[in-house]
Parts: structure tokens; C-alpha cells; sequence
């Protein structure tokens, strides 16, 4: 992560969402790609759908620490950077760059608000230990790619829809964060973070 | 003189007559019979119903049979011809029936037992290719050779628009011996055993042919091999018909099939809540590479580029791959393009060879479905455009001289450069001067500027090219320079 992270929690928290919420939006990826690769008829859209261990599970980031959901998100980022990196035959070249740039782009935030929370008082944000009681997240990994092309097609469709979906859960998860106060989840509100 | 009621001779291979008759009715079982042939020779023979003998050179011959036991039948004279005799080859043996499923090509070889024959003779192959479904024959091809004494292995290949997984491929093999010294029936010997080729029955549903690429505007059939019932079929965006092969298999054929996008074009079957499908790519050959040239900057290193022409639809590991091939030193030079587009031109490098002048260049263009070339023969000291003159310096002489010195890259030791120097004064009035030079090693160099206006401002551009002229350099980066005060005259 390189730049200036800013210090307000919420303005953090707000850009990380709209981040989130502009990388969920499957007409940034999945759609160019789904087009460049003729697979937009009903038939074939409807066989893309996101296969289940690709990305973490709603109910598995939700049961993140705060720290461990920014590692997770981070690091399965980090992964489906380098997925990208490795279709660049098969995906239309402007929709792979903007990706990246949103990609790298919520990193920096990532990277600013795990700093921010590293020096909060807030004993949910700064909890040393690995996740909770939750399960932890299997360790994410790049699909394998069946060699020949029409399978090839359909699970990189598969994986880019998983992207979305993912990128919407953590949106979710990120807007969680903002809204719930005093209820016993992991992610309660912001208790000792209010500084300026 | 009768000829033998039902005497039926026939030969394999011109070197044995099997003439047999019906015995008449009565006869007991075991009942023998002397035949004596009045050839040269008066052979005889004992039989049964059965006879073999040499073959008779053509012209009748007075067979005469004579039974030695049994009853209810007398001594008879025939007639035998080699008209009345059938020249029926042996069945055949299919040696290997093998196939390449990826180039749905079947492989067939079988033994000509030439070897039995007495003489060339030539011989007419019937091969037949059926499928299993109602055994209906796809394929029936003639195929010519010569017997020439020897036992001889033949092959044959052939391509099945239908991709061999789809159903099981049978084949037959007949022949005919279109013998000229032979008077009597030719006829088709029987049909060998068939032999099948099949894909390993896989529980697995799959599309065929996988990934294949195809001539745009030809016919292809893709087929799903599989357990389940297949709902529909669509190219694209397009539904096709269904046919129905052996099982749950079915095919679709697809004519005149458009060129396709970069991505190819996919074939989709649906069955009950799933889908398989393949990708066929739909493209062109090679274009003659357009508007090859080949020029070098500086001696050291030849420049060829082209323009590809009509895009082949095919990108990509499928797109045309380019040798530059150059035929005196046998050198060569690869190149793969991976984004085409009508009008990108190409380019390679081609390292220039010391004691090289003359390059006879071969621009070989490939992919799938074909390949092409231009050629060009070049003087490569014919060929030079200089580089941009770099690091322009003025020096006064005096007040109306000065000497301009630049840097031009280039191994042109062995010719002359011509180079153009444009003054230009403030006025915009402007000059042209020539000047030509040896190349020198350190591609520094120097000439003289005269006739300038003392302390007056003037800018200099230059730009070279050589002896015998291709093209010019662009002009260098303006130098701009004030000459000097002219001593005032006592």
C-alpha cells in the first residue's frame, strides 16, 4: 500500500464502502467479459454462477474480527490480482485495468484503516488473535483451469461472478461496521474510535 | 462337345483355377471322377466335385471326364475357355484400423498380397465407412494401386466431417483386379471384416470436436456424447436441429459457419439442468503479408515489416506465427502476433551478416488453416534511412564561417553519405546546402558552413541519407547559433 492514510475512521469507513460498492458491480468486469467471450446468451448466462469456496462466505466474514476481515479482504485481493494478471488473454484489456486500479486502489484503504484500528483503543478492532470463534476462512486459492476453452469460458465466468458477489458481501460486512450499535457481534460500532 | 453343366472356375490370383460342377442328382456320395485336359501335356486328374489346375493359356481345351466309380453317369468331353473362368480375388485383411481423434482422421492399412500374384497387374481398393446407428455408409471411396509381385502395405487416411467420438466408425476394404492379360470375369472379391474405431465410452458427457478451428464459410458437425437427453443445441445465439446418433448422442451440423470473434464461437447442448458445449474458432489462412519492405538504420541491423493483410479471425495461440527466412545465410527470424488488426503493421529484426551485402528474404506467413510468403531480394547499402541526427553543434570559423558538427549512428564505413543542412536566418529566409561525406567509424561529423552574415542568428536543421539514396532522415532538432562580429575594416 503506498499514499497518505487519513485518520478519520469515518470518511475511511464511507470510501471503503464506495469502493466496495463500485467493485460489486459485475458491469465493471464480469459483464465486458461475459460479452467479449459470447457467453451472453440466456443459456450460457445462466450457467454462470459463482462456485461455492472461491471466496469467503458471507457468514465466514461476518464472524471475522475487524482486523482479520481487512486481512481477508486483503489478501483474497491480493489473489485475484494475480488471477487477472494470468487472463489477460481472455479478458477485454480496458475492464482488467480498471480492476486492478479498483483493486489497488481499496488496498491502500485496507492497509490505512487496518493501521487505524492497530492504534485504536478499541478492544474488538486491536484483538490480537487470529478470528474468533468463527471458522477460519480456508486459505483462498487461484481455481484450476480446465484446458479446453469452453470450460475454460465457463469458470473464469464463475470466478468473475464470484469476485462481484464477494466484493458485495464485503460491502455488507463493511456497512455493518457503520450502522449496528451495542448489538453482541463481532463487528460492533466504533466504541473508542472517535478521533478526530 | 458340352461344356459341364454348372462348371464354375474361378481364380484368385492367376496362378490356380478352382473349377467345380454340380454332380448330378444320383450320384452317390464318394463318387470320383478321372478328368484328363487335352493340353499339351493330356494331364489328368482324380477328384471328387473339385478340381485346381494350372491355369490354360487362352484358346479351348477338350476336358473329358471319365467317372471311376460309382454309378449313373459316362465318360464326357467338354470344352474349357479362360472366358468361362472368374478372376475373383482373395478377401482382403485390414491390417490396422487406427484413428486421430483430435484431426477426426481414421488411419487404414492392409496387405496387397501382391506377392501371389504372378504379374503387375492393377488393382482397384473399395474402401467403405459406416456408422454404427443403422450402419448406413458414410464414406465409399475407390482407391487405385498396382500388384507388382511383392507383398505391399497400403494406407489410406481419411477425414470425417463428423468428429470420430460421435459414433462408432466401421470399415470395409474390397478389391478388384483389372488384370488386361486376363480374358475371362473380373469380378469384386468379397468384403473384408469390418474393423471399428471407437471413443472410450466415458460416463462423462462431452462435446466434440474440442477447440477446433475451422475455414470460415465451411461445413462442420459437432456432436455431445452422452447418457442424459440433450433438450436443444444452439451456435451462438442460434438453435439447430438435432440428429440423432447411436443412444442419447446427438449432432447438429452446422453450415457455413461465419468467421468468428476473437473468443471464438461457442457451442452450447443443454440437457435437463446442465450444459456442455465446446468452442469452435471460424477463421481464414494467412494473408500474403502486404507491402514488405526491408530497410536497415544503421548497417548493423535490417528492419523488415509487412502489413498482414485480412484478418484471419484467429488470435491468440491460434494467430498467425511469421519466419523471416533469409536464404544465403540460412538465417531466420520468428514472430508471433498476438493482436491483429487490418491495418497494424508488423515487424522483425535481422541482424546484418559482416561480408553481406545481398538478402534474399522469405516472409513465410502461418496458422491452422494455411500458410503463405513474399519474397524480396534487397542491397542492403541500398537500403539505409539514417536515424535522426543527434548532438548538432556549431564552432565558429569566424564571422561568416562556421563548422556544424552531429552524430549520426550507423556502420557506414563503406559508403557515402549525402546530407542536407537547411540555414535558416530570422527573416524565415531559408537555404539548402548539400554536402556528401565518407561514413566514418566514430559517426561523428563535421563540415563547414560559409557565406554567413556576420552577427546575425541563424538556425540549423540537417538530415542524411546515402549514395545510392533510399530515404531520408528527418531533420535534426533545430540548433540555433549567432555568428560572429565581423572585425571592423581599419
Amino acid at each position: 500500500a503506498t499514499g497518505k492514510c487519513s485518520g478519520k475512521y469515518h470518511e475511511l469507513l464511507l470510501q471503503l464502502q464506495r469502493q466496495a460498492d463500485l467493485m460489486q458491480n459485475p458491469s465493471t468486469l464480469l459483464d465486458p467479459y461475459i460479452h467479449l467471450q459470447g457467453l451472453h446468451s440466456p443459456i450460457l448466462k445462466g450457467s454462470c454462477m459463482e462456485r461455492l469456496g472461491d471466496f469467503p462466505s458471507e457468514d465466514v466474514l461476518w464472524r471475522l474480527s475487524r482486523q482479520d476481515f481487512l486481512w481477508t479482504l486483503n489478501t483474497t485481493l491480493g489473489l485475484f490480482l494475480r488471477m487477472l494478471s494470468a487472463l489477460q488473454q481472455d479478458l477485454p484489456k480496458a475492464a482488467q485495468q480498471q480492476a486492478e486500479m479498483n483493486i489497488r486502489g481499496l488496498g491502500n484503504n485496507i492497509h490505512c484503516m487496518a493501521q487505524l484500528l492497530r492504534g485504536s483503543s478499541d478492544p474488538e478492532a486491536a484483538e490480537p488473535t487470529r478470528p474468533g470463534p468463527g471458522p477460519t476462512p480456508p486459505p483462498p486459492s487461484l481455481p484450476m483451469l480446465p484446458l479446453d476453452t469452453f470450460k475454460r469460458k465457463l469458470r473464469i465466468c464463475e470466478f468473475l461472478q464470484g469476485y462481484h458477489r464477494f466484493m458485495r458481501r464485503a460491502g455488507q460486512v463493511l456497512r455493518g461496521w457503520g450502522e449496528r450499535q451495542g448489538r453482541n457481534r463481532r463487528h460492533s460500532p466504533l466504541r473508542g474510535l472517535q478521533r478526530a | 462337345k458340352r461344356t459341364l453343366p454348372d462348371l464354375k472356375c474361378v481364380t484368385n490370383n492367376l496362378q490356380v483355377w478352382n473349377c467345380s460342377w454340380r454332380v448330378p442328382s444320383g450320384t452317390g456320395r464318394g463318387a470320383a471322377y478321372e478328368v484328363c485336359i487335352e493340353n499339351r501335356s493330356h494331364s489328368c486328374y482324380q477328384l471328387e466335385k473339385d478340381i485346381k489346375i494350372p491355369p490354360l493359356l487362352p484358346g479351348d481345351y477338350e476336358i473329358t471326364v471319365n467317372p471311376l466309380y460309382g454309378f449313373g453317369s459316362s465318360k464326357s468331353k467338354f470344352i474349357l475357355n479362360e472366358k468361362n473362368v472368374s478372376l475373383i480375388p482373395e478377401t482382403p485383411e485390414i491390417l490396422n484400423l487406427s484413428a486421430d481423434f483430435s484431426t477426426s482422421t481414421l488411419h487404414l492399412k492392409w496387405n496387397d498380397k501382391g506377392s501371389v500374384f504372378p504379374h503387375y497387374s492393377n488393382v482397384i481398393w473399395e474402401i467403405k465407412v459406416l456408422h454404427k446407428k443403422n450402419m448406413e455408409i458414410v464414406k465409399l471411396v475407390t482407391y487405385s494401386t498396382t500388384l507388382n509381385g511383392k507383398d505391399t502395405v497400403h494406407h489410406w487416411n481419411w477425414t470425417s466431417d463428423m468428429p470420430l467420438e460421435c459414433a462408432i466408425h466401421y470399415v470395409g476394404i474390397r478389391c478388384y483386379i483389372d488384370d488386361p492379360q486376363f480374358s475371362g470375369r473380373k469380378e469384386w472379391s468379397n468384403w473384408s471384416l469390418l474393423k471399428n474405431i471407437s471413443w472410450p465410452p466415458d460416463s462423462q458427457t462431452e462435446v466434440f470436436p474440442q477447440d477446433r478451428v475451422v475455414l470460415a464459410g465451411s461445413d462442420i458437425t459437432v456432436c455431445c456424447v452422452t447418457q442424459e437427453r440433450v433438450l436443444s443445441a444452439q451456435i451462438g445465439s442460434t438453435h439447430c436441429p438435432l440428429i440423432h446418433l447411436d443412444g442419447e448422442n446427438v449432432a447438429i451440423k452446422i453450415r457455413n459457419i461465419s468467421a468468428s470473434a476473437s473468443s471464438g464461437t461457442n457451442v452450447v447442448f443443454s440437457v435437463e439442468d446442465n450444459i456442455f458445449g465446446t468452442v469452435v474458432f471460424a477463421g481464414y489462412p494467412p494473408d500474403i503479408p502486404q507491402k514488405l519492405n526491408c530497410e536497415t538504420y544503421d548497417l548493423k541491423e535490417i528492419i523488415c515489416t509487412w502489413n498482414p493483410g485480412r484478418p484471419t479471425s484467429l488470435e491468440g495461440p491460434r494467430s498467425t506465427s511469421y519466419t523471416l527466412f533469409e536464404s544465403f545465410s540460412g538465417k531466420y527470424n520468428r514472430f508471433s502476433g498476438n493482436k491483429v488488426s487490418t491495418n497494424e503493421s508488423y515487424q522483425l529484426f535481422f541482424q546484418i551478416l559482416s561480408n553481406q551485402e545481398i538478402y534474399n528474404f522469405t516472409l513465410n506467413a502461418q496458422n491452422l488453416l494455411g500458410q503463405t510468403e513474399s519474397t524480396l531480394l534487397i542491397n542492403v547499402t541500398e537500403k539505409v534511412h539514417p536515424r535522426i541526427p543527434t548532438s548538432v553543434k556549431v564552432k565558429d570559423i569566424n564571422s561568416t564561417a562556421v563548422t556544424l558538427s552531429w552524430h549520426l549512428p550507423g556502420n557506414f564505413t563503406k559508403i557515402k553519405l549525402l546530407c542536407q543542412i537547411k540555414i535558416n536566418k530570422t527573416n524565415s529566409e531559408h537555404e539548402l546546402r548539400s554536402v556528401t561525406m565518407r561514413g566514418v567509424e566514430s559517426s561523428n561529423y563535421l563540415t563547414t558552413v560559409d557565406k554567413l552574415n556576420p552577427y546575425t542568428i541563424y538556425t540549423f536543421r540537417i538530415r542524411c541519407s546515402t549514395d545510392p539514396f533510399w530515404k531520408w532522415s528527418k531533420w535534426s532538432k533545430e540548433k540555433q547559433y549567432l555568428t560572429k562580429e565581423a572585425i571592423p575594416s581599419k
